[in-house]
């Protein structure tokens, strides 16, 4: 089973408008942005399976990421 | 008025007199509400010259069409006025339910205005408005003092007050509501103090007329659900602005030992998941606000509660002091809101200090016998105290680092982290360029809310200096500060991306007046202008040089972090700055132009 | 059918109330809403809010009946026939009966329009069964 990757808001017309995305399992979370298009320094939090993680975490089949960017700031 | 409470509210200090007079229609129209009204009284109203804690000078409290609705994020009024810190433009935006408050009294804007001869209370109970005797509440604790009009009065009642920082005219003294908001920065505060009143308490019954009932509540209605769905919700609110703590420290935005890094190696301590799992009792939120990013919390430590601290608090009283323990950073908090201080210049005042201690240029017998080492949390709490009392040491850095490191000298100006006399926020710009120029051309002084653009510049390539960019800033500060005008909070556009055409309808409804974005961001232009030119009038000689950096960021790459050895040219720094002018039709010099100024309409208020 | 609320949510934002009174009085005033919210600060710093359980008690008391039930069961208070006794006031085990004179001529109580659960932000609102009480 696939991962899914669900970008908050601001992210999603990096992808084409979707509110989320398979993505392939055994890469990193950063590894995964950068290879979807998005810059992964931009992205604030990273959510697996609702508990944080880092950029570094290597994504396993059936995960679902949340990915939130900091688009308008403070 | 539909949308709009109906009165502007003068309190004549001097005379002790209050009167009240029709909002004008015409006002409304043009100036909408909030930080609008407040720049239109403060350059028809306060002479040029005025003394800041004199008579002449005014407080302009003002809600927003929005202020006290069904609508997402309708809980902020505005405060403006001639700054004390840096003899320029003032606004403060206070989240709460004080604006909602004040809208039910049936009042769009209070002005106070002369001085009061003895410590006075502003009472508001509908239409029964009076000025009270506050002589035994002077001297007290925000909290305390709010507890007790809650008790005596009922919880109905709304209540804004300033500390012993406002009493003893602190240059960054705040004014606190509901146990945790301020109006925060520039020194709203010490104007407050200045005129003698100690509290300002509010209670209204009115409803507040709209033009289109159904479709008011159809698009009050939308906006929510755009909310509730919106995919961050749930994490934002979670953990509220602290959610970026750990992204700047990654970055090189966190402040770190007076700026002189974007990253803090202990910084693991003070982010947001630590922090929620150690204090944060409740989310709190203002008015009407469906992503409450205030984490009322529970001091254990040191006993106390606090509503914080947030992002700016945690930069500039944590990693910008060296400081890697969130209790000690809740409890910074704490003193600095019962005193009535703006953390964000208390903790960059504290920060310039230490680094001074550190170099030398101060010894313990300048520092009244603190180690005023960076990373010393007893020294900062002492000196938060010694800053609101304007004792010792304190009494120096009451005035604002702009003056303190003129009157010290001896290299201590060029690690003075402002611009315009106002404190750098907790975003260290080293390598940065579009937030570097939203720190420089904000409006009063360096504060991120108007242009926050880090993302921006990581999107497209940090160093680079690039019209795009300056275009982008721009924008954002015709855009976001219309929020501060509508009387609410940017914080669903930014926080949880929303879509911002989900307000139209809804704001066309409550005034029965149609305004699309660009015709709000057009009024952003109007009042960006305005703004500009009473920096103009009040500053012999204002120009280019006011919106220069502190020289760290153009001098002093930081040694460790994520932008080691990464710093901005002092030639991108002007070009910067030329582009600005130029895109915004201003000299080179940074004054709008008189075409400028015509094709926005503004000539007859700007006169 | 009774509105539920779990006040460790509560964020004290007020937009329920609002709601509410645009939902009973067509006004934007929360002061003629139908549920409360205590604020408790500075300690605990928590929110206690209190909502109507659809219990009945008002509408067994009420001298003139101004006080019904519609198809779903909830009770509402029909403001053409309320007199403003009072009586149902210090019935009501949750105080969210409620009259001030001098915003209506009526009293008013919750009925159950479900609008404050589609404002809460923190879903610390919702309406579902009422559960059975134990003998």
């Amino acid at each position: 089973m696939p991962a899914t990757l669900r970008p908050s808001g601001s992210l999603r017309d990096v992808i084409g408008g979707q509110s989320e995305v398979q993505v392939e399992a055994g890469r990193t979370v950063r590894e995964t942005l950068a290879a979807l298009g998005i810059v992964p320094e931009v992205v604030a939090l990273v959510v697996v399976n609702e508990e944080q993680q880092s950029k570094d975490y290597v994504i396993q089949e059936g995960d679902v990421i949340r990915v939130l960017a900091v688009i308008g700031g403070g | 008025m539909n949308g709009y409470g109906g009165r502007i509210l003068r309190v004549n200090l001097t005379n002790g007199t209050v009167t009240k007079e029709p909002t004008p229609p015409d006002l409304a129209r043009d100036f909408i509400g909030g930080r609008g009204f407040g720049i239109y009284f403060l350059l028809k109203e306060v002479p040029k010259g005025a003394d800041p804690l004199g008579p002449e000078n005014k407080l302009i409290i003002s809600s927003g069409p929005i202020s006290g609705m069904m609508i997402p994020g309708g809980g902020k009024c505005d405060w403006t006025t001639k700054a004390p810190l840096t003899g320029g433009y003032a606004s403060a935006s206070m989240g709460g339910h004080f604006t909602a408050e004040m809208r039910y009294a049936g009042l769009d804007s209070i002005i106070l205005e002369g001085i009061s001869p003895k410590p006075v209370s502003l009472f508001i109970d509908d239409d029964k408005i009076e000025l009270r005797d506050a002589s035994d509440l002077w001297g007290q604790a925000t909290f305390a003092v709010e507890k007790q009009f809650k008790e005596k009065l009922g919880e109905e009642f709304q209540v804004a007050v300033i500390g012993v920082g406002g009493e003893n005219l602190v240059s960054y003294a705040c004014i606190n509501h509901d146990y945790g908001r301020q109006a925060g920065r520039g020194g709203v505060g010490a104007v407050m103090g200045s005129k003698k009143v100690k509290a300002i308490v509010v209670h209204g019954t009115k409803s507040i007329p709209v033009a289109d009932m159904d479709a008011y509540r159809k698009a009050g209605m939308a906006l929510y659900k755009a909310c509730k769905d919106a995919e961050g919700l749930k994490d934002w609110t979670r953990y509220g602005t602290t959610i970026v703590v750990s992204w700047c420290d990654e970055v090189g935005a966190l402040p770190t030992r007076n700026f002189s890094a974007g990253s803090f190696e202990d910084g693991k301590n003070l982010y947001g998941p630590v922090m929620r799992e150690k204090i944060v009792i409740t989310d709190k939120g203002c008015f009407g606000c469906p992503s409450p990013c205030g984490k009322y919390s529970r001091n254990k430590k040191y006993n106390s509660y606090v509503e914080g601290p947030e992002y700016e608090t945690i930069g500039l009283m944590g990693s910008n002091l060296g400081i890697d323990d969130i209790e000690a950073v809740a409890q910074a908090n704490r003193l600095c809101d019962d005193l009535g201080i703006d953390t964000i210049s208390a903790g960059n005042a504290i920060g310039w200090a230490m680094e001074c201690y550190e170099k030398g240029i101060f010894t313990k017998k300048d520092t009244d016998g603190l180690d005023l080492k960076f990373g010393n949390v007893e020294a900062t709490f002492k000196l938060i105290e010694k800053i609101a009392h304007r004792e010792g040491l304190g009494a120096m850095l009451a005035e604002g680092v702009k003056r303190a490191s003129r009157k010290v000298g001896k290299g201590s100006e060029k690690f003075a982290i402002h611009v315009k006399g106002m404190e750098q926020s907790a975003y260290a710009t080293h390598n940065a360029t579009a937030m570097l120029l939203a720190y420089m051309t904000c409006d009063v002084g360096a504060h991120h809310n108007r242009s926050w653009a880090i993302t921006y510049d990581l999107q497209v390539g940090r160093e680079k200096v690039i019209p795009e960019k300056v275009a982008r800033v721009i924008w954002l500060q015709n855009f976001r500060p219309m929020f501060d005008v509508l009387g609410g909070c940017r914080l669903q556009w930014v926080e949880l991306s929303i879509d911002r055409e989900l307000y139209v309808p809804a704001l066309e409804a409550i005034t029965g007046i149609q305004r699309s974005w660009a015709d709000l961001e057009k009024v952003g232009e109007r009042i960006w202008n305005l703004t500009r030119l009473f920096w103009v009038r009040e500053n012999e000689g204002f120009g280019r040089a006011w919106d220069m950096p502190s020289p760290r960021f153009y001098e002093e790459a930081p040694k460790s972090g994520a932008t080691k050895g990464q710093i901005t040219k002092l030639e991108d720094v002007n070009r910067l700055l030329d582009m600005y002018y130029e895109q915004r039709g201003w000299t080179s010099d940074g004054l709008p132009k008189p075409e400028t100024i015509e094709s926005l309409g503004l000539k007859a208020v700007a006169a | 059918m009774r509105l539920y609320v779990d006040n460790s949510k509560c964020s004290g934002c007020n937009a329920c109330r609002v709601a509410c009174s645009l939902n009973l009085f067509g006004e934007n005033n929360p002061k003629k809403a139908a549920l409360v919210i205590e604020p408790q600060f500075p300690a605990p710093g928590v929110y206690n809010v209190k909502v109507c359980t659809q219990c009945g008690d008002c509408a067994a008391v009420c001298p003139t009946e101004a006080i019904k039930q519609d198809e779903q069961g909830a009770y509402f208070v029909d403001f053409a026939e309320c007199n403003l006794c009072e009586a149902c006031v210090p019935e009501c085990p949750e105080e969210v009966m409620f009259v001030r004179s001098k915003l209506a001529d009526t009293a008013w109580k919750c009925d159950l329009c479900g609008d404050c659960v589609a404002v809460c932000g923190t879903s610390a609102l919702w309406i579902a069964e009422k559960e059975a009480v134990a003998a």
